[in-house]
This record gives structure tokens, C-alpha cells and sequence, in this order.
């Protein structure tokens, strides 16, 4: 049975020697968002969002921690808690799952801007999904603000496309059919 | 003048001598001279440390402040600076600091919420989905998608090869989410949503079953 999310301690503040550790060990920077807005709006003009997709590979692990058991095998439900809270004392907003059909949407409300495409919070939750479903994910924006489609790497490309066609959410998950077994 | 500069030297004397005891009444030349040990903090680096954060013994601060900021800098009139000022010398200055702040509060507002809408001339440059980094610029992908200004939908799209229309498609599809997962900690007590799906859709009861079930999508042709 998994417990909820406790974000009590998660930061511990070492003013002596001027860092700030998360309770499991990892060293963070607290940085403002017109800080780091422009460096990822850096990352997307040169098309390398490696590391941005590092630190959301970084936060899912954090949430796998958190969550206690096998994240498979675990409820959505419970998944999402930990996933949305661990995103959430890093400010990067408030995380819920949305099935449409067969499809499954991320909204990230209250999500700080960080480039106009919304590719660096692809990239972010991208990489949160690798950590948590154990394989290469992409997350694709779409055109509504804050909502990124889970898809397989391989169609993120065309869904992409999609969407800077200007169609919206329930036309392309018209477009969307499951593969052939 | 010159009487109360050395009457206030004697006195902080005094007090450093009372504070600090006979010692640091003046440093001797052989000990300041002497090289630090190899483990011992560089002078440079002691401003941070907290023992060092007392006011640096000896009156030699002191005195040159006080010394330089008493001294009547000699004017061209044979006057003291200090008697040539009246008061409208303050008007000027005054009005220039009343304008700074009100501008520069705006200014660095204005400044930061634009910085993360920069408009980017080549938003797309490599595959932002892609899990390792991009190969050198020479080997840029051929089919680059269009700049942020085609974004926007174009007044006439292009011609798309019978394109099924979402209606008349034999499953429908979801014009809003069939069901919203959300974390139940903040409101433990609201009942988290259950999936309200159609009959053929299935309901995964684990996350693995949810994620397999959306990378399972492909575009149809």
C-alpha cells in the first residue's frame, strides 16, 4: 500500500556551507524563472534538450523513491501523487493525468514559462515519464496551453507537426490509432 | 578643529584599548610581517569567516577616514569647499533621485517578463523529444519544421490526403478527457475521479497498463 506524498524535509538548507540538499542527497540550485526561461529557451533554439530531459529523468527517480514500490505495478492514482508532488516543491506546477480514449495527456497547470513552444517542459516531463515507465517516452505539446500527449518517441515528430498545424487535442487523438499487434 | 580629531583618536584608544586589552594597541611590525602557516585562511578569504567579523583592531581605518573626511579640499578662492556649498546645490541631485527609482523598478519588470517570450527565430532546430543530444550542426536533419511564425494555423491548409473527419469515424473520438487522474494528496477527502470510458475502451488498472496503452498509438494512415 503506498502512502501519500510528504513533502516535509525535502529541502535541507545548510547555511554554512551555502547549499541547499534534497532529502535524497542531490545538491539543487534554487533559481529564479527569468533565469532559467532563457537558458532553455537557449537549449530549444540549438535543439539539445539533453539536459533538460536529464532533470526530469532526475525528479521521476525522486518519485519512484517517494513512492515506494513498483511504479508499474502501482495505481495511477498513487503514481500521480508522487510524480505531481515531487514536480510540485520544484515549482515546476501541479501535474494530472488525463486519459482521452486511449490516449494519455499530461496538464501541467501553473506550469513557469520557460520557452513559447513548450519544449522544455516537453523535455522535462518526457524525461519524468522514462524514469517512471522504465523506457524511452516523449511528450509532445499540444495546442492547449499546458497539455502534452504521451506518445512513443518514434511519432512524436508528426504528432509535433499536428499540433504547429494548429489541431487541436481531440483531433489528433482522432489521427491516433493503436498499433497492430 | 585639529583638537577634536585628537581628542576622538584618544578616545577610540581608549575603548580599543579597554575592549581588546594592551595588545592590540599597535601591531608589531615582526608579527604582521610574518608568513602565514600553509593551512592558515589567506587574509582575502577571512572576510567570510565568522570569527573575523569584529572590526579590524588598530586605529589606522579610523584615523585615515576621519582624517580624509575632515580635511578642506583647497579651492581656487583660497575657501574651504565646504563653505562654498548652499543650498540650492541640493535641488539638482534631489530631482535626479526622486526619477531613479520609480524608472528602474519598471524597466528590470518589463525586462524579465519579456525574457522568456523572446521571440526565437529557429525554435526548432533539432528533435527536442529526442533522449540523447543532437549530432554537430553540419549534420542538421534535412526536413527542419517551419519557424514560429508558421505556427499559427494558415488560412489554407495544405491539401491533406483525405483526411477522416472526426464525426463520422467509426469510434469517435473524445472531445474532452474521458477521465482526469489527479493526485489525491491535496484533497484527500474529494473521490478521485473514475474512468468514465466507452465500453470498448479499455481501463488499465495500473500506470504500466496506462503508459503501454498510449505508446501503443500510431498515426493512421
Amino acid at each position: 500500500m503506498t502512502t501519500g506524498f510528504d513533502p516535509g524535509s525535502y529541502y535541507a538548507f545548510d547555511l554554512a556551507r551555502g547549499s541547499v540538499v534534497t532529502k535524497h542527497g542531490e545538491r539543487v540550485l534554487v533559481l529564479s524563472t527569468a533565469t532559467v526561461g532563457p537558458l532553455v529557451s537557449l537549449a530549444v533554439k540549438h535543439g539539445d534538450l539533453t539536459g533538460v530531459r536529464a532533470l526530469g529523468k532526475r525528479i521521476g527517480e525522486d518519485a519512484i523513491r517517494s513512492l515506494g514500490t513498483d511504479v508499474r505495478d502501482a495505481t495511477p492514482e498513487a503514481v500521480v501523487t508522487h510524480a505531481s508532488g515531487t514536480l510540485a516543491v520544484l515549482g515546476f506546477g501541479a501535474l494530472t493525468l488525463e486519459r482521452w480514449g486511449e490516449a494519455l495527456v499530461i496538464d501541467l497547470a501553473g506550469a513557469p514559462p520557460l520557452d513559447g513552444e513548450q519544449l522544455g517542459l516537453a523535455a522535462l516531463l518526457g524525461g519524468l515519464l522514462t524514469s517512471l515507465g522504465g523506457r524511452d517516452i516523449a511528450c509532445v505539446p499540444v495546442a492547449d496551453n499546458a497539455r502534452f500527449l504521451v506518445v512513443h518517441p518514434q511519432v512524436a515528430e508528426e504528432i509535433w507537426t499536428w499540433a504547429k498545424e494548429g489541431r487541436s487535442l481531440p483531433e489528433i487523438v482522432a489521427r491516433l490509432g493503436r498499433e497492430a499487434a | 578643529m585639529s583638537t577634536t580629531v585628537d581628542q576622538l583618536r584618544a578616545l577610540l584608544s581608549r575603548v580599543e584599548e579597554r575592549r581588546n586589552g594592551p595588545r592590540l594597541r599597535a601591531v608589531p611590525a615582526a608579527v604582521a610581517a610574518t608568513p602565514a602557516p600553509a593551512n592558515e585562511v589567506r587574509p582575502a578569504e577571512r572576510i567570510s569567516a565568522l570569527p573575523e567579523r569584529k572590526p579590524p583592531a588598530g586605529a589606522t581605518p579610523l584615523e585615515n577616514a576621519i582624517a580624509g573626511g575632515l580635511s578642506p579640499t583647497p579651492v581656487p578662492g583660497n575657501k574651504p569647499a565646504s563653505m562654498e556649498l548652499d543650498l540650492d546645490d541640493f535641488e539638482a541631485p534631489q530631482t535626479a533621485v526622486s526619477k531613479a527609482p520609480v524608472a528602474s523598478p519598471r524597466g528590470g519588470e518589463v525586462a524579465h517578463r519579456a525574457a522568456p517570450t523572446v521571440p526565437q527565430t529557429d525554435p526548432f532546430a533539432g528533435d527536442p523529444f529526442a533522449s540523447s543530444p543532437p549530432p554537430a550542426p553540419a549534420a542538421k536533419p534535412a526536413p527542419a519544421p517551419a519557424p514560429a511564425v508558421a505556427r499559427a494555423p494558415a488560412p489554407a491548409p495544405a491539401p491533406a490526403p483525405a483526411r477522416p473527419a472526426p464525426t463520422p469515424a467509426p469510434a469517435p473520438a473524445p472531445t474532452a478527457p474521458t477521465a482526469r487522474i489527479a493526485a489525491a494528496e491535496p484533497s484527500a477527502s474529494a473521490p478521485v475521479a473514475r474512468a468514465m470510458t466507452r465500453a470498448r475502451v479499455e481501463t488499465p488498472r495500473t500506470f504500466g497498463e496506462l503508459l503501454d496503452l498510449s505508446l501503443s498509438l500510431r498515426p493512421r494512415d
